[in-house]
């Protein structure tokens, strides 16, 4: 009888794994047709890199490495100690440990973000505005997508530290926190190609 | 595999393997990253090596982070997250280079030369 009950258990349990591994998965199709969205944006940068220069900079004249260099490093700093929030979560981290990385890695793409608007508005003033070229549309549309999921993603971020001082740690709350761990990563590796192809190759 | 709990608590085997994981995508990621500006401001390499060293090593940093942050390997577990993913890069190779190269043959029919218009 005893063993009715724990094959039940387990069986139970079995099918609760196997709802929290779909809603991952799903998001993972989601995250993949942003994927998509991103790569086409930065076909649509390299070819207005190429022939949209018109009387605008090019982005060699346009770009320098030091700033976006430390904005990387930002992100990517982010994108571990996101890292070191979700393992500790899983193992069983107390949630004023959980949070308190979750905010440190909040904090570190708010650097980013603040240092990609100082770019942009250092460009603005010197009279590069996105009317100038198709370049410089390209440069303000795909840079600034990123930043806007940053910014989601922060607000997210936010959202999501309200939703645990309101309902605790449950496997719910712990899934979305999965879940945008995932947002957080796939954003760090979609700034690896900006950042290789925009900033890098551009200086070239 | 169970993405958010766990049986075992910080101080065991299995944490500190996953940690691991992290520690060497971030450390392998700072190395490349910082590779990458250093050919750039470097410019020890010509032009055209220099990009293309710049692009295989911006490929490695995204395979290691897929593998270390978005836990992407051979294993079974996360079969379906890889074919899923191999799949997108068959769609971005498609797409990506399908549109680069219809607008330079549109480019090179209206006569716009590279960084001209």
């Amino acid at each position: 009888m005893s063993n009715t009950g724990a094959a039940h258990a387990a069986s139970h349990d079995h099918g609760h794994h196997d709802k929290t591994g779909t809603v991952i998965f799903g998001f993972w199709i989601f995250l993949m047709s942003d994927l998509i969205a991103f790569s086409l944006m930065i076909a649509n940068y390299a070819d207005a890199e190429w022939h949209g220069i018109a009387n605008g900079p090019s982005p060699h004249e346009l770009f320098s490495l030091g700033l976006p260099t430390i904005e990387t490093m930002a992100l990517l700093i982010s994108t571990f100690t996101f890292g070191i929030c979700t393992l500790g979560m899983k193992y069983g981290a107390s949630m004023k440990r959980t949070v308190g990385w979750l905010i440190l890695t909040l904090a570190l793409g708010a650097i980013f973000l603040g240092i990609e608007l100082y770019e942009f508005h250092e460009f603005w003033t010197e009279g590069n505005t996105p009317q100038v070229s198709g370049f410089l549309t390209a440069y303000y549309s795909l840079v600034g997508l990123h930043g806007l999921h940053v910014t989601s993603g922060i607000i997210w971020g936010i959202l999501l530290m309200v939703q645990m001082k309101t309902f605790g740690m449950n496997d719910l709350i712990k899934s979305r926190l999965v879940r945008l761990g995932l947002f957080w990563h796939m954003l760090d590796i979609v700034w690896i190609a900006l950042f290789t192809k925009v900033y890098l190759m551009g200086v070239l | 595999m169970d993405y958010i709990n766990s049986d075992v608590g910080m101080d065991s085997a299995e944490y500190k393997h996953d940690m691991a994981r992290y520690v060497w995508g971030f450390a392998l990621s700072v190395v490349l990253t910082l590779a990458g500006v250093v050919i750039v401001a470097g410019g020890v390499f010509s032009t055209g090596l220099a990009w293309s060293i710049v692009g295989i090593l911006g490929i490695a940093q995204l395979v290691i982070q897929f593998w270390a942050f978005m836990h992407l390997d051979f294993s079974k577990e996360a079969r379906p997250d890889l074919y899923l993913v191999l799949f997108t890069f068959l769609l971005i190779i498609l797409m990506a280079a399908g549109t680069v190269w219809v607008l330079a043959d549109l480019a090179s029919r209206m006569g716009m030369g590279a960084g001209s218009m």
